[in-house]
């Protein structure tokens, strides 16, 4: 069978991130004082998003779509905590990827 | 017509018609350019022995936030309300975010020239590659978003009636990479 086409006008099956505002605080774990947050994003493809969750942090495909579809529906959420140097590295990766990704501490 | 990716074992397997190939390595070619950072006569040199120990972000000054908005999207900052902190972060991230999104976008170029040797347009990306591709073409949509004005706010893209012809095929280009991007990475996750 032929591999499915389109012409450089693709018409676009993919659902990007849409509109959310910034909504809550993440909780983080007392030993783990910092967060790595990721904010929603109107380029980023939610297939693309569950992609990096999967590939960077190796979580399943289950976890990777349930916070996918958090960062979708809350504007953000945490997707990892740690130390300071843990989450910074994390934040790096996410950039790195073009996720936007900003440190939070856990007050 | 271009192709979506098929999974061949470890590798992935698409085709491009001779514009595509032109259109996206202008526009690769644009991105590189944004990636580099501006040669600045003024801050200091680094110290090559620094930075052959990769310990460049210790010295000199910290990079500023860029200026162009491109590229303020593709290397943002890391801390939201702590200016410092932001500064301190660029300073030690800087140097490798930009080489990390220069070597993604010079993955694809190559793969890009490839497929303009080819007589089919094809293109052979070996799995382990296919990261480089991912990210390259996020890259590139996130700096035809910027240009497009694509935001949270904007809800979705423009009208299209409203676009002048420049813009116009940026919009193309922009959906043409979601449809790409998006077959690569479900080929990717095995759907």
């Amino acid at each position: 069978m032929d591999p499915p086409e389109c012409g450089i006008i693709g018409y676009v099956t993919a659902a990007p991130f849409e509109i959310a505002e910034p909504l809550t605080e993440e909780v983080t774990e007392t030993d783990k004082p910092w967060a790595c947050i990721v904010w929603d994003d109107p380029v980023n493809l939610m297939s693309y998003v569950t992609y990096v969750f999967m590939t960077y942090f190796h979580y399943s495909k289950e976890k990777s779509q349930q916070l996918m579809l958090k960062v979708h529906n809350e504007g953000k959420t945490a997707v990892n905590s740690g130390t300071l140097e843990e989450m910074e590295r994390d934040v790096a990766a996410m950039h790195s990827y073009g996720l936007w990704a900003t440190m939070e501490r856990d007050s | 017509m271009a192709h979506a990716f098929q999974r061949v074992g470890d590798r992935l397997t698409t085709q491009l018609e001779p514009v595509e190939q032109m259109l996206l390595g202008q526009l690769i070619d644009e991105l590189s350019d944004v990636l580099r950072r501006p040669e600045d006569a003024d801050s200091p040199a680094i110290d090559p022995l620094a930075k052959e120990l990769g310990l460049e972000g210790l010295t000199g000054v910290a990079p500023e936030p860029p200026d162009n908005p491109v590229a303020r999207r593709l290397l943002p900052d890391g801390y939201l309300d702590d200016p410092i902190a932001a500064t301190e972060f660029r300073r030690y991230t800087d140097d490798s975010l930009r080489a990390s999104k220069l070597a993604d976008a010079e993955v694809m170029k190559a793969g890009l020239e490839a497929a303009a040797d080819d007589p089919n347009g094809q293109i052979e990306i070996e799995l382990v590659e296919a990261d480089h591709w991912v990210r390259a073409m996020n890259d590139l949509r996130l700096a035809l978003g910027v240009e497009l004005g694509i935001t949270n706010e904007s809800q979705g893209q423009p009208d299209p009636s409203q676009l002048d012809e420049q813009m116009s095929g940026r919009a193309m280009l922009y959906d043409f990479l979601t449809w790409w991007q998006d077959g690569l990475v479900i080929a990717l996750m095995g759907e």
